[in-house]
């Protein structure tokens, strides 16, 4: 039984940050309600990986699918206890005068819930709501940072020995030398 | 005519192996190591990271973004993480070092005072 909810996060940091962001798996230990992530399997643009998530009083370990959806979106597909979850994010790059909304980031999450679980519904998407918060709050000190030391600017991630996600993908759409986030197009 | 100190700091405020300032937007990282004082860039050459938030020692600097480890008195990256990663198909899942090395700041000790240099 479907149940879906959207949240929507305004962010300082350019489009290509939030992106990276997304794929940098490596900064899993900056968010203590994240660990033991493995990623399994990874192809150009899409991967596999499971890690143990502290959702309200519980820690689960789910199977996680993650996609890259260029230029602006990344799909998420997981499997948990409580059936499957699925939370597609969009990343816009805002015309703002105000810095601190560089980026608006809309994220639509469906929780395909048993029979048993759906009347906690609402308690559950209050429980992923929290996280989404802590998370973004964790993630608002890396974007912050990021933005004010180093701009719009994306190379440290696309060094060669740097290990992000779908890293030629990225780099076809935010490498400076595509003319960055703004020139961003659908080309993958 | 010489260029002045951007920050100066006397050893004494060395006592628990470590001092950290921040000067302006400057971060600025002095370890008492086994060889001798060094002064780093408080920003991780690895992605920006705040290393003045990280875990200090006179043997090891850890960024606490991506857990990187870098040598105090060297700077040279010691490990990067990588066990997320699936071993079959990847070195770095076996933690090893990236070419990397923090960025070192000009100082000169003069009697108990650390002279820092902003280049």
């Amino acid at each position: 039984m479907k149940h879906s909810f959207t949240l929507v996060k305004r962010i300082a940091a350019s489009r290509s940050n939030v992106i990276a962001n997304y794929l940098d798996l490596e900064h899993l230990p900056v968010h203590s309600g994240l660990s033991d992530l493995r990623v399994m399997s990874e192809t150009d643009r899409a991967a596999c990986f499971e890690m143990t998530t502290k959702v309200g009083p519980f820690r689960v370990k789910n199977v996680h699918y993650f996609e890259f959806r260029p230029p602006h979106q990344i799909f998420h597909a997981i499997k948990s206890p409580l059936g499957p979850m699925y939370v597609l994010s969009t990343v816009e790059e805002l015309d703002s005068a105000t810095p601190q909304v560089r980026s608006e980031v809309t994220v639509l999450t469906t929780l395909d819930l048993p029979r048993f679980a759906y009347p906690a519904r609402f308690l559950i998407e209050k429980l992923l709501r929290r996280l989404n918060e802590k998370v973004l709050r964790e993630d608002r000190a890396i974007l912050d940072r990021r933005q004010a030391l180093v701009g719009d600017s994306v190379e440290d991630y696309l060094r060669d020995q740097q290990r992000i996600l779908f890293k030629d993908l990225f780099r076809r759409h935010y490498a400076a030398n595509r003319g960055g986030e703004r020139g961003a197009r659908e080309i993958g | 005519m010489s260029e002045p100190p951007i920050y100066e700091v006397p050893l004494s405020e060395l006592t628990p192996g470590h001092h950290l300032a921040r000067v302006g937007s400057r971060e600025i990282l002095v370890v008492a190591t086994d060889d001798g004082i060094r002064v780093w860039d408080g920003v991780c050459p690895h992605l920006a990271g705040p290393l003045l938030e990280g875990r200090i020692s006179r043997h090891r600097i850890v960024c606490p973004w991506h857990r990187y480890v870098f040598e105090s008195s060297t700077g040279r990256c010691q490990t990067v993480p990588g066990r997320i990663w699936k071993a079959a198909d990847d070195s770095r899942a076996n933690g090893e070092a990236m070419a990397l090395a923090l960025r070192p700041l000009r100082h000169e000790i003069q009697g108990d005072l650390i002279r820092i240099y902003g280049t």
